[in-house]
């Protein structure tokens, strides 16, 4: 096998020789392409899964756990909240604003696909220090603020940071957290044979292609040539895909649902019949809608195209839920039905295009035991031994005024942070520099108490509760103080519903 | 008193309005899909916040044309009352229900805080539960909400009295650092000059209840359920 190509599908020759000896025979280029996606580390996890795996993932709450579309905890009066997490990194350094956008739209469908209503985003930022990486982070912010508020879901909450290791390789984790009542809970599973599978929401074009396994390369001089693995979002359209789904909810004839994300048609359809013990599907990508003449089987099988969602309808059904994506003028076309011979059967019309074991696709790719490097110790820092600072307050000030400390308002104000009726944040982020002065509260008055900052009435709060002659108390709380944050409230996520039902 | 909302597709602001209509006011709601040209019976129409058919083009360009909005049209025509907060004020300046448009903020970013804003007509069905130059306290959440309007218009709006809301200090006193987004005379809400259409950027919807910051916004709701039939008396 010719490397270069193994390399454009980001496989190693080892997992083609295991590819080999699972098919017992070569596959074609289509299935390659297939297999390379799902065997990312994007999807597949193969390196991380050992070290995920020992995370605590069961409890009594836990109403779904790892192996969904996202995860689902009871939060009691018969109401679930469903919620993911995803990194977009590699995206987001290459074209901020659309990888920021696009990796806020995925975490929304997965929480749809669930059957639940998104109502909250949170975010976890990392960039290079500023101005240098100024472009990751107005990009991101941007992105990530201009998705979710014209979907109307507000951010809520979240944490950003500057660091130099993240000046070419910005992180942007976003969050999602939807709700749904336990019993309405949709699972993607592709049950039943000769159920239809429907494709919904958007048209299918060439955007995105490997986008997957880009996410799985190193990023290096080069990488802005991957622009096209990078996706466009279209956030008016996931609010419409949006209320269809919440719509579906009033139909039984749905039986799965599953977000096209990563690996676009492959990975959903794959998951959803691996969910399946012996299920498979068979896909003609003839009938997949498409935005772009010309495209090829390979283009329609691994295209990331955004807001589409793939249905599990029950035969005969299918008319039901068509109408109800007409009603928001979306497109949905069957594009396939569900099997039980275990096997991902792909046609173009009368060609036959691929064939290739579910469970290969979603279960084969070998784990990488990763070697780990113990970190270095923390620096045996003896406080005592320390000299006193000789300005304590103008130390404070300069840590107050640094990036990683400093007032989070120029962020927020950014985001569509406040409240929505189905969310509740509390009275939160006010700031330092901006309202507590217009409150004649004076900066030095901030005080540590649970792990947030706190506006205290006297000044000598700061002595009191954090000693600044004492730098690891300081450095301690800088994960820990959210400067500005007067009142000491997390965010309270509560579904008003819940909240009134009682 | 029954109240339509209005929803487009890429509305969202709907669903709160309808809650605070519906399990705070205690009032009658019925949702007005865009497609439908029939306002079943309303006594006032909101037209809620969002993104109406995403807003492409310019704000409220596209929703205008909504088989719904004519009928809107025709209900402001004959008194009825109309109600449009952020995309829905933005759509009735594109539809001309109201004079004037909105436009990017001076900041060019989008901006999400709470704001104040002072009361300037307390005559109106919107809002009789207000005091004289009250200051209500109401988050804005846009990015396209700067009250824009040629010398003349604007003259006019502020002779006839036409503007409801302005942004001020926490006092009261309208003063450019309380401005948010760049608004000719901290203009945040008007009316018409009939004084039966209403727009206005903050989310009156946002606060209308403890939990949420606020309720300053329950007023303005309270307001229009009490006395939008006085004004089809008079």
């Amino acid at each position: 096998m010719d490397e270069r190509r193994l390399r454009e599908v980001a496989l190693t020759p080892d997992e083609y020789k295991t590819i080999v000896e699972q098919l017992k025979r070569a596959p074609n280029e289509v299935e390659l392409g297939m297999l390379g996606v799902l065997w990312s580390e994007h999807c597949s996890y193969k390196s991380s899964k050992a070290l995920l795996r020992r995370l605590p993932s069961t409890g009594s709450a836990v109403v779904q756990g790892p192996g969904e579309n996202a995860g689902a905890v009871s939060i009691g009066e018969g109401w679930a909240a469903v919620f993911k997490i995803e990194s977009h990194n590699h995206p987001s350094a290459i074209e901020p604003y659309q990888g920021a956008a696009t990796g806020v739209g995925g975490i929304i469908r997965d929480v749809i696909a669930m059957g639940a209503r998104p109502i909250a985003l949170l975010d976890s930022l990392r960039f290079g220090p500023l101005p240098e990486s100024k472009r990751h982070f107005d990009g991101v912010v941007a992105g990530i603020g201009g998705y979710g508020n014209c979907i109307g879901i507000p951010t809520v909450g979240g944490e950003i940071y500057f660091e130099d290791c993240y000046a070419n390789n910005p992180l942007v984790n976003a969050m999602c957290v939807g709700l749904v009542r336990t019993d309405q809970l949709v699972r993607a599973r592709a049950e039943g044979t000769g159920n239809r599978l429907m494709l919904v929401g958007a048209d299918t074009g060439r955007d995105g292609i490997h986008g997957a396994s880009f996410a799985s390369v190193e990023l290096d001089e080069n990488s802005s040539e991957r622009r096209p693995a990078v996706q466009v979002g279209n956030p008016f359209l996931e609010k419409c895909l949006l209320e269809a789904c919440m719509d579906l909810s009033h139909t039984d004839a749905v039986v799965a649902i599953q977000d096209l994300g990563a690996a676009g048609l492959t990975s959903a359809v794959a998951e959803c019949a691996g969910r399946v013990p012996g299920a498979g599907a068979r896909i003609d990508v003839s009938l997949v809608p498409r935005r772009e003449r010309e495209m090829t089987a390979y283009d329609v099988m691994l295209s990331e195209s955004q807001e589409r969602m793939l249905v599990v309808v029950q035969r005969g059904r299918e008319r039901e839920v068509e109408s109800i994506f007409h009603a928001w003028d979306l497109t949905s076309a069957v594009i396939g039905e569900v099997t039980d011979d275990g096997q991902l059967t792909v046609v173009d019309g009368p060609d036959p295009v691929a064939r290739l074991p579910v469970k290969l696709l979603t279960d084969g790719a070998p784990m990488r035991r990763l070697v780990g490097i113990a970190p270095d110790p923390p620096l045996d820092l003896v406080v005592d031994a320390l000299p006193p600072l000789a300005d304590p307050g103008g130390t404070l000030l300069r840590l107050l005024a640094s990036p990683n400390l400093s007032s989070r308002r120029g962020v927020f104000r950014r985001l569509p942070a406040i409240a929505v009726n189905e969310v509740l944040t509390l009275e939160s982020y006010a700031v330092l520099d901006g309202d507590a002065a217009t409150q004649g509260l004076d900066p030095l008055q901030v005080s540590l108490r649970d792990g947030l900052g706190v506006v205290e009435e006297p000044a000598q709060a700061v002595e009191r509760h954090l000693p600044v002659h004492r730098l690891e108390d300081v450095q301690e709380a800088s994960d820990r103080l959210v400067v500005g944050r007067v009142h000491a409230e997390w965010p309270a996520v509560l579904g008003q519903q819940a909240h009134h039902a009682s | 008193m029954k109240f339509g909302v209005v929803v487009f597709p890429g509305t969202w602001s709907d669903r709160d309005c309808g809650w605070v209509v519906d399990q705070v006011v205690g009032a009658e709601l019925t949702y007005l899909w865009h497609k439908d040209a029939d306002l079943k019976g309303c006594d006032c129409v909101i037209l809620p916040g969002g993104f109406a058919y995403g807003d492409y083009l310019r704000t409220g360009a596209i929703a205008r044309f909504a088989p719904v909005m004519e009928q809107i049209g025709e209900f402001a025509d004959k008194g009825g009352l109309v109600w449009g907060i952020c995309n829905g004020f933005q759509v009735l300046c594109e539809a001309g229900l109201l004079p004037g448009a909105l436009i990017r903020n001076a900041s060019l970013e989008f901006r999400c805080e709470w704001t104040n804003l002072v009361v300037e007509r307390t005559d109106l069905p919107f809002t009789a539960r207000c005091e004289e130059r009250e200051v209500l306290r109401v988050p804005i959440a846009h990015g396209e909400g700067s009250y824009f309007a040629d010398p003349a218009t604007l003259s006019r709006l502020e002779q006839r009295g036409q503007v409801v809301f302005r942004y001020c200090d926490p006092g009261g006193r309208v003063v450019p650092a309380a401005n948010p987004n760049g608004s000719l005379h901290n203009i945040a809400g008007i009316v018409n000059a009939r004084g039966n259409v209403l727009g206005m950027m903050p989310h009156p919807e946002r606060c209308s209840e403890a939990e949420l910051g606020g309720t300053d916004g329950l007023k303005l709701f309270r307001s229009v359920a009490e006395n939008a039939l006085k004004v089809f008396v008079s």
